[in-house]
């Protein structure tokens, strides 16, 4: 980028919509892991969708390459400019106004830069409920969300993002605004291409604004904790408890054994709690105000068929934060070990069990003294299969890095899953989609990208 | 020896409090109840004294409708041994009938530890522990974050106080409220909860005591408390000197 071009750039900003300084930018352009660290010499904040669409005019006229950023929470590099330091960064945060909130239709509509929790605080007052939650909604945004397609905590009961936006409205490439904010649940008009810009990425499109179904907020949640000796008794705990609860189960979450010891070494201490190999936790909510729904979960499981060694039922929404807290905190724990090669996969509950088992012993083999992190969101086959490894003087990092991704991935293939269930794919994941998806497959998504983005300005270096 | 826990049930902790729109009070239907917090540490105590041999029955009280029937048993699911509910039409008693109430399954059950939390997290009296030893003419000690049983019939209670921690030594039977730090309250487990559905609860009416339940405060209107305003940025160190003198008048 030219300076007359950046000068020429920021005239049409006001002095509050950007920023060249070197502290601001270094905070934008590192990612929540510090693994990818690019480099950029403008960051813009616009406050309307029609800033957006003029920089983007411009820059596609003059061929600069645009990162859209939410809340910066992702994990695979997507939200980060490339060190080649020739792009901008929109940085959607100040678009932010919940636009409007429809109570007979049950539908919210929210600027991209609307932080997730304080979309879910605010409707919560109308007995609401967001259909998403993850660990980082206190920072990251539903711009980022939808961009991504966002699972976390409650895809079993909800789907992921995709299944519940009714709407988006997008600024493309050539500064063109596509707006389809309808709020309706039927709309069967030739091709749906909000469905595309859904999970692009930032490649297609910068999201400026979505309608999103709403679900009632159930009265209380109850959060049940067990452990098992081992990994198939969680998956007959799974289909038993599935089986009674359906509609009542918000999360099914798994951990095993080394997620809580890597939970105790650095974030907090495990109360109160047995320990053992593996660890569920079941959330239910009681949407049909049924009265001591306690005593309600109480009284419909199946007990005879329970292979546990421990299981308890929170007694307050205090013991469900506690609880929630040692699940949430193991990728904060995790993130403080020196080095951890992670991976975001999903495989189908049929095969996990022995996917798990044939992966851990090749890395073991692999390196030996490397332990399993393993958590993640077991109700929608989405396991984080994340391997600490202990520092080999020999090997350098990245080709540790090599050789333990290509075990696990060549058994992701073997065993029908996918390379990455939610994180998506950004920077990290590039090779290992060139690898696993078929040729037919990327080449219409590089079609498709061609026609959205021919002059490549949105988000290059991510996904393709 | 016997504990007698007294246990409320209250609007949960972490649910966001909404006033109803008449002003009258708070609203608690369709809203996620219950045990208030400091009890809960103080059943956990009682619980403890009896896994230690020093105490032999452990019984959970509560005043209140017959919901408070699932208060006594996730009492009764951390390990108390069996409830008593004096029922009532109403949740929310004045401090001093509560107290009555309490003198009087005391005189009957005849504990020699009433334990209890220091306050209630709804209307913040902190004052039910302290009529109770005063009804009954108990030693007390409140605000308690430790305790040890002595083999000579006496209690080493450490307290929170505002100048730091106070250990005082009191003769049983006694009354001791709880504060936070005391302990960390167990999980309801499994088994235990099983136990707890053939574990007795006597149930009481309000009417076979000689008790007058009238409140004798008013409540006239429950307002939220004042949105705060969001803060400012100020560009200068003088400037704020003058913000807090002018604007704030602190300075």
């Amino acid at each position: 980028m030219k300076k007359e071009e950046l000068t020429e750039l920021t005239n049409k900003l006001h002095p509050s919509e950007y920023s060249t300084e070197s502290d601001v930018l270094k905070k934008h352009c590192i990612d929540w892991r510090g693994e990818f660290i690019g480099k950029s010499k403008l960051i813009t904040f616009p406050r309307s969708v029609k800033k957006i669409s003029e920089i983007l005019n411009f820059c596609q006229k003059k061929s600069i390459g645009v990162v859209p950023q939410g809340g910066n929470t992702g994990l695979v590099g997507g939200s980060v400019p490339t060190k080649k330091g020739n792009e901008i960064i929109i940085n959607l945060s100040n678009l932010n106004k919940i636009r409007n909130i429809d109570l007979i239709g049950n539908s919210v509509t929210v600027e991209a830069g609307c932080i997730l929790d304080v979309i879910k605080t605010k409707l919560e007052k109308y007995d609401l409920e967001f259909p998403l939650s993850m660990g980082s909604r206190g920072n990251c945004q539903i711009g980022g969300n939808i961009a991504t397609n966002a699972g976390g905590l409650n895809v079993i009961k909800y789907g992921t993002i995709r299944q519940n936006i009714l709407g988006i409205e997008a600024v493309l490439p050539d500064g063109r605004i596509y707006n389809s904010l309808k709020n309706v649940k039927k709309n069967n008009t030739g091709f749906d291409l909000k469905h595309l810009l859904i999970g692009s990425e930032g490649t297609l499109g910068v999201i400026t604004a979505a309608t999103i179904q709403l679900f009632p907020l159930p009265k209380e949640k109850v959060v049940l904790w067990t452990s098992f000796k081992d990994f198939s008794q969680v998956l007959g705990f799974y289909k038993n408890i599935n089986n009674r609860f359906k509609d009542l189960i918000t999360s099914f979450e798994f951990m095993n054994k080394e997620s809580i010891e890597v939970l105790e070494k650095h974030e907090c201490k495990f109360i109160n709690l047995k320990k053992n190999q593996c660890y569920c936790l079941v959330e239910f909510s009681n949407f049909q105000k049924i009265n001591d729904f306690n005593d309600f979960i109480f009284s419909k499981m199946d007990f005879k068929n329970l292979d546990t060694d421990d299981l308890i039922l929170s007694k307050s929404e205090s013991e469900n934060k506690r609880l929630w807290n040692y699940r949430e905190s193991i990728p904060l724990a995790e993130k403080k070990e020196n080095f951890i090669i992670p991976h975001d996969i999903s495989i189908p509950l049929s095969n996990i069990s022995e996917f798990v088992k044939k992966t851990t012993t090749s890395i073991k083999e692999f390196s030996i003294g490397a332990k399993i992190i393993n958590f993640g969101h077991l109700g929608d086959n989405n396991l984080h299969f994340n391997v600490l490894i202990k520092k080999q003087k020999k090997l350098s990092r990245k080709s540790i890095c090599r050789s333990v991704n290509k075990i696990v991935f060549d058994n992701v293939k073997i065993y029908g899953g996918a390379i990455s269930a939610e994180h998506g794919i950004g920077q990290l994941r590039k090779l290992e989609l060139k690898r696993n998806k078929k040729v037919l497959e990327l080449n219409k998504m590089r079609d498709i990208k061609k026609i959205f983005d021919p002059q490549n300005i949105l988000n290059p270096g991510k996904i393709f | 020896m016997k504990a007698l826990v007294c246990v409320k049930r209250v609007i949960d902790y972490n649910v966001k409090i909404r006033v109803k729109s008449d002003k009258s009070g708070v609203e608690t239907d369709n809203v996620k109840m219950s045990m208030n917090p400091f009890d809960e540490i103080a059943v956990e105590e009682a619980i403890r004294l009896k896994e230690k041999n020093q105490i032999q029955e452990v019984v959970i009280l509560s005043i209140g409708t017959d919901k408070s029937q699932e208060t006594i048993r996730s009492g009764l699911a951390m390990g108390g041994d069996r409830g008593i509910l004096v029922k009532t039409e109403k949740d929310q008693l004045e401090p001093l009938t509560v107290g009555k109430i309490i003198k009087s399954v005391s005189d009957k059950e005849k504990p020699d530890l009433i334990i209890l939390g220091k306050q209630a997290i709804d209307d913040d009296c902190n004052q039910t522990g302290q009529i109770v030893a005063t009804l009954l003419e108990f030693p007390q000690a409140t605000f308690a974050s430790e305790l040890k049983k002595n083999n000579d019939n006496t209690l080493e209670v450490t307290r929170e106080v505002d100048g730091g921690l106070e250990t005082v030594k009191i003769n049983i039977p006694c009354v001791v409220t709880t504060d936070l730090r005391l302990n960390e309250p167990r999980y309801a487990s499994l088994p235990n909860i099983m136990k707890a559905k053939q574990k007795k609860i006597d149930v009481l009416e309000i009417g076979s005591f000689d008790i007058d339940i009238k409140d004798r405060l008013q409540i006239l209107e429950v307002n939220e408390p004042p949105e705060r305003k969001p803060g400012i940025k100020v560009d200068d160190v003088d400037s704020l000197v003058e913000k807090l003198k002018n604007e704030a008048k602190v300075l």
